[in-house]
């Protein structure tokens, strides 16, 4: 076999300091990139200053279509797609401007980045392996993320029609702090680190 | 204010829409395209003009640009939109990043 390009492997390196910034689990460096996990270990280390939380990726759809997360999952989700139709890049590149874009407006609004990175490339799998799809909302005709296969004639939006306690709880806020520090880590029983058993 | 003030204002807007327009899309040509809703040509078009032809284009009677949010409907949920700011990001860049890009 050939040497790995130097350049090729810098841009890897680049990428994955990149996602380490933004938040990105190992799980996500380890895919996305062809560096060694040994590697990405180590560079993770050196950016973060800490060693990367192990246990598994939040693995369920159900989040995403709870009423906070659904509107910040379906803002990114829309700027990941339309920057896609515009941007001629690799994929990564877009998906890392997207998010780059959605923290702005997050930023903008006052409100926390209620979707992490981590969450942001596994709702993108989600899409990719068909999951998910996109409903109209029939007030405001804004798109909104919801289960692949749901009759969506009559869907209304979470912001055109809010559950009546939504965002008022304690609960609420507490787990808004809490998403401050480790956005991928909220309320979540998909989310719950399980003892491994030897 | 009289009406040859509202005019130059016109102008200004337009003028300093164009030339961030322009700086935008040098500096990252897609990310720039989904802020401004430009397809590729237009956007090309824009990044490779001069100041003067920008300055040109900026003086007329009308806005070179309009909205993005493209129905009333869209308009009203945007301004409707009474939840706590803190929680929700704006309805209006949610509807808004799916645009259709201008051609």
């Amino acid at each position: 076999m050939s040497e790995k390009s130097l350049v090729t492997e810098m841009q890897q390196v680049q990428l994955a300091i990149e996602l380490i910034e933004l938040g990105a689990r190992l799980q996500v460096l380890v895919s996305e990139t062809e560096l060694s996990r040994g590697r990405l270990l180590r560079l993770y280390k050196e950016v973060r200053g800490v060693s990367p939380s192990k246990g598994m990726l939040p693995y369920s759809t159900d989040w995403f279509l709870t009423w906070l997360p659904n509107i910040h999952a379906s803002l990114f989700y829309n700027i990941y797609r339309k920057l896609g139709e515009y941007a001629h890049g690799a994929r990564m590149d877009v998906f890392i401007h997207a998010y780059r874009l959605y923290i702005e407006q997050t930023m903008l609004d006052g409100s926390e980045p209620t979707l992490g990175l981590t969450r942001a490339w596994i709702l993108v799998r989600f899409f990719d392996n068909g999951l998910f799809d996109r409903a109209r909302c029939t007030q405001c005709s804004g798109r909104y993320i919801v289960h692949a296969h749901t009759p969506t004639r009559h869907y209304v939006c979470g912001i055109c029609h809010p559950p009546s306690r939504a965002g008022k709880t304690g609960k609420r806020r507490k787990t808004a702090r809490v998403t401050m520090n480790d956005p991928d880590a909220s309320a979540d029983p998909g989310n719950v680190r399980k003892p491994r058993v030897a | 204010m009289n009406h040859e003030e509202l005019l130059e204002e016109i102008e200004e807007t337009n003028r300093a829409y164009l030339m961030l327009a322009r700086r935008l899309l040098r500096e990252n040509h897609a990310v720039a395209q989904f802020r401004l809703k430009l397809d590729d040509e237009l956007a090309d078009i824009i990044k490779s003009s001069s100041t003067r032809e920008l300055s040109r284009l900026a003086r007329t009677n009308q806005f070179v640009f309009r909205p993005c949010l493209e129905s009333a409907a869209q308009l009203g949920s945007a301004l409707a939109d009474k939840r706590d700011p803190i929680q929700v990001p704006t309805h209006a860049s949610l509807m808004m990043a799916d645009a259709t890009p201008a051609s």
